[in-house]
């Protein structure tokens, strides 16, 4: 009956009477021996307790049996095979750890060690006790405490004097050393020195640095640029370039550069500005300027054009949401431009890159001009609106509801519309109102007008910058009065407004007259310009049937065109394409007409009433 | 109370500032709001019933005000309360709500022409008391903030006499209180307080009202090193007569 395999190497002898011989030599085996009690145990073999495997405890009793070190699979195998092997061969009567014997070459060196070590040891003892027998005399209580016992039993304390002795002194040995003293002194000192110098040149180039990138970013404050913190990064400065009412925000980083100096990253300048052009029959007639202003140089050139850009760029995308949403009043947008549409004129509004400075100045047409001016403008009104949004926010909000108000679009292009518009029915207006008078000089009779372009916006005083721009932006309005033959006078109020009521632009015209020759009088409204074109031609014919009628001999029939008298009929027609035609005819003749159309100076209206027979 | 126009309910927070750190909090507002601050100055006059009120009746009384602003180019002359734009308002008691912030309902009507102390007297209320504000004021998105400072006219009656005849024979009790001359006007306090407050047209509109609370606690966050802004004892703001 073998064994089961023991987990504990210590054996307890009485258990396990196979494995010591030594104490017990005459032993049965249990099983063979009638009288012991049966030894088998019914119990099942007790697993490991979990403390035993646990890994610490593993750890720890790996570590104080044989350590770490040099632990690895193949040895503990090569290991694992040699105790197996001498397991078979020992396992029954020798369970105790074997000892490696000592090689003998270490036995003999291990005890010339320890001899040595004796000896001194002895030495240093002897040596201890000369030196506190010599100390003794003059402290003796640190003296008596090294002093082993022996001496102190054979020899009284203090016993041993000793003086100083003045040895030769080797001059030359003494200078060496000294020399190499002084030498090694120095050579500390110097590395010493060289190390603080490294450093303080160090800390000097770190605070020019520091102190460059302070000096700038202060210049950059002193400018009226605002710098603040960045939003997004603890201890980061940044510019804040953009516009406050802007709804792209606009601030960039301040890094220090290599030198020192202020470097802004993160900056798209796409290098792009407005760009207004003038279109006739499809063909550009104008463009504006892409150049910019100055700019500065290093830093400030970055900020003020990171700023131009974010500007423009705004200003685009403004215009392009403006455009969108007013489709209806002549504005059109394509993917990357808006179009105004006015009176044959398109203005077309993009972004073009900026232009190379050191191109010369296109030639100064009237277009370009106008184009100039409208970009100009474009830019202002921005700012302007800036200003309302400023002052809209300013206002407490009106209580919050569930539906938030749209914000309405700012007013860029309108503007712009509204000018153009008004601009081109002046022209015609003052074309009308001057071939009125050619006509009618032509014809001998008199006439004139005058014509104030843009009257509310004339001769009223400016108190600030939003009264001055509010005046241009709403209503544009063009007074005319127009004396014509016969005492008659027109006035002409043409007004322009995109919104409500107006919505294009309406003409007032109150006519002035002695209502002798007409019933109608007081003021007529028209709202395009060939309605008032043709109110305007009757009326100067009402004017000159009047006048006709005061040189005395003619009557007006009705209240029509026609006049009579003795000498026959006449009627007076003022037709919008050729002129003032007067036509007289005889009962079953022919009629006969002239017509003044402005050209020629041929004869005069009085002169031709004359010769009607 | 369909007869205040101007009424709707609003959502508050309010903040102490001592007077030493005052100019520095204002410039911090003017930063976070993006705006320079507005600053004006407002006479309050403090009304109640002329009836007292009957113990146990089910409906409370409560006090009214009168507020305007006083335009910066008056004095002492041209300053004449029968004569400025008055708003009557009545602000009712905070109502209880678990939302981290004060909701009240305020009614308010803006008046147009007429003796507006004369229709408070009509209406059955008398003078109480009269006081002035100093205010400074700034706009940030849905929130009025507004850092105020009161005061008392020098002669402030507390429990005043009948205003009418007898002041006007007296001059020397003036109930309605002049503004000037300004260095009379006596701090009831040196401190000032901040109130950022949004209002709501209607308190059943769940969506807004949790859009202004979300907006308060958002400014709560921004100002959280400048001021402390917190919900006040609902019973401190208490209007209704005892």
């Amino acid at each position: 009956m073998s064994n089961p395999p023991d987990p504990n190497p210590d054996t307890n002898p009485d258990t396990n009477p196979d494995t010591n011989p030594d104490t017990n030599p005459d032993t049965n085996p249990p099983d063979t021996n009638p009288s012991d009690p049966l030894l088998l145990s019914l119990r099942h073999w007790p697993s490991p307790a979990p403390e035993e495997t646990s890994l610490p405890t593993l750890v720890h009793r790996i570590h104080t049996q044989r350590y770490f070190n040099g632990l690895t699979e193949d040895t503990l195998q090569a290991e694992i095979n040699a105790s197996a092997s001498n397991d078979t061969s020992d396992a029954l009567h020798d369970a105790r750890p074997t000892t490696i014997p000592e090689p003998p070459h270490m036995v003999v060196a291990k005890s010339r060690m320890v001899d040595y070590i004796f000896h001194a040891h002895n030495e240093a003892m002897i040596a201890l006790d000369f030196i506190s027998l010599v100390c003794s005399l003059q402290a003796p209580e640190i003296a008596t405490s090294s002093m082993s016992p022996m001496l102190k039993a054979s020899v009284p304390v203090g016993c041993l004097g000793h003086s100083r002795l003045v040895r030769k002194v080797d001059k030359a040995e003494v200078e060496k050393e000294e020399k190499i003293a002084r030498e090694w002194k120095q050579q500390g000192l110097v590395s010493a020195a060289d190390l603080l110098l490294g450093a303080s040149k160090r800390l000097g180039e770190e605070v020019n640095r520091e102190r460059r990138y302070w000096r700038e970013v202060l210049e950059i404050r002193e400018g009226g640029w605002l710098v603040t913190r960045m939003p997004r990064e603890k201890n980061g400065l940044g510019v804040r370039y953009g516009f406050a009412e802007a709804t792209l925000s606009g601030i960039a980083p301040l890094r220090r550069g290599e030198d020192g100096g202020v470097r802004m990253e993160q900056v798209e300048s796409g290098g792009r500005m407005v760009r207004v052009r003038i279109m006739r029959g499809g063909e550009v007639t104008g463009e504006s300027w892409q150049r910019v202003g100055r700019e500065g140089e290093g830093i400030m050139k970055s900020v003020r054009k990171a700023r131009n850009s974010i500007y423009e760029e705004e200003l685009f995308a403004e215009v392009m949401k403006e455009a969108r949403m007013y489709a209806g009043m002549g504005m059109k947008t394509r993917e990357d431009e808006a179009t105004v549409e006015v009176g044959g004129v398109s203005v077309v509004v993009d972004m073009a890159p900026i232009d190379d400075p050191n191109h010369p100045f296109p030639l100064m047409t009237p277009d370009t001009q106008l184009a100039n001016y409208i970009a100009l403008s474009l830019r202002i009104l921005l700012s302007y609106n800036h200003r309302l949004s400023l002052s809209r926010r300013s206002r407490p909000p009106p209580p919050m509801t569930p539906h938030k108000p749209t914000p309405e679009p700012m007013r860029l292009l309108r503007p712009i519309t509204t000018y153009l518009l008004h601009t081109s029915h002046q022209t015609h207006l003052s074309t009308l109102l001057r071939r009125l008078c050619l006509i009618t000089t032509t014809a001998g009779l008199s006439s004139s007008f005058t014509l104030t372009p843009f009257s509310n916006t004339v001769g009223r005083p400016i108190t600030s910058v939003e009264t001055a721009i509010d005046l241009f932006i709403h209503m544009l309005e063009t007074t005319a009065s127009v004396s014509l033959p016969g005492g008659w006078s027109l006035t002409i109020t043409m007004r322009t407004a995109l919104q409500r009521p107006i919505q294009g632009t309406q003409y007032v015209i109150t006519t002035h007259h002695d209502g002798v020759s007409i019933r109608q009088m007081g003021e007529q409204r028209f709202s395009s310009e060939e309605e008032a074109g043709n109110y305007v031609w009757w009326c100067l014919e009402r004017a000159v049937v009047n006048h006709i009628r005061l040189m005395g001999e003619w009557v007006q029939e009705g209240l029509g065109n026609e006049m009579v008298c003795k000498k026959g009929r006449i009627r007076v027609e003022v037709q919008e394409g050729v002129g003032l035609v007067l036509v007289w005819g005889k009962q079953g003749g022919r009629d006969r007409k002239e017509v003044w159309d402005g050209t020629e100076r041929g004869r005069s209206l009085a002169e031709v009433l004359e010769g009607i027979v | 109370m369909q007869n205040f126009p101007q009424s709707h309910h609003e959502l508050s927070l309010y903040a102490y500032i001592p007077a030493s750190r005052q100019p520095q909090v204002l410039k911090m507002l003017s930063g976070v709001a993006g705006m320079r601050n507005e600053a004006f100055l407002q006479h309050h006059l403090l009304y109640k019933p002329a009836r007292p009120r009957v113990p146990g009746a089910p409906t409370d009384h409560f006090y009214m005000q009168l507020i305007c602003r006083i335009a910066p180019d008056e004095t002492k002359e041209t300053y004449n309360p029968r004569e400025q734009r008055w708003c009557i308002r009545l602000e009712d008691i905070p109502e209880v709500t678990r939302k981290p912030v004060v909701s009240r309902g305020i009614y308010s009507a803006n008046t147009y022409m007429g003796d507006v102390l004369e229709f408070m007297e009509t209406l059955g209320y008398t003078l109480q008391s009269s006081y002035f504000t100093d205010n400074n004021r700034f706009i940030h998105g849905n929130i009025v903030i507004t850092v105020s400072q009161t005061s008392t006219p020098p002669r402030s009656p507390l429990a005043p006499t009948a205003p009418g005849a007898s002041a006007a024979g007296d001059p020397k009790i003036d109930p309605f209180g002049s503004p000037f001359p300004k260095e009379r006007l006596r701090k009831v306090d040196d401190g000032w307080v901040l109130q950022a407050a949004v209002r709501v047209q209607s308190s059943t509109d769940v969506q807004s009202v949790n859009a202004g609370v979300q907006e308060l606690q958002n400014l709560k966050k921004a100002l959280e090193g400048v001021c402390e802004l917190d919900v006040v004892e609902r019973l401190a703001l208490d209007t209704r007569v005892r």
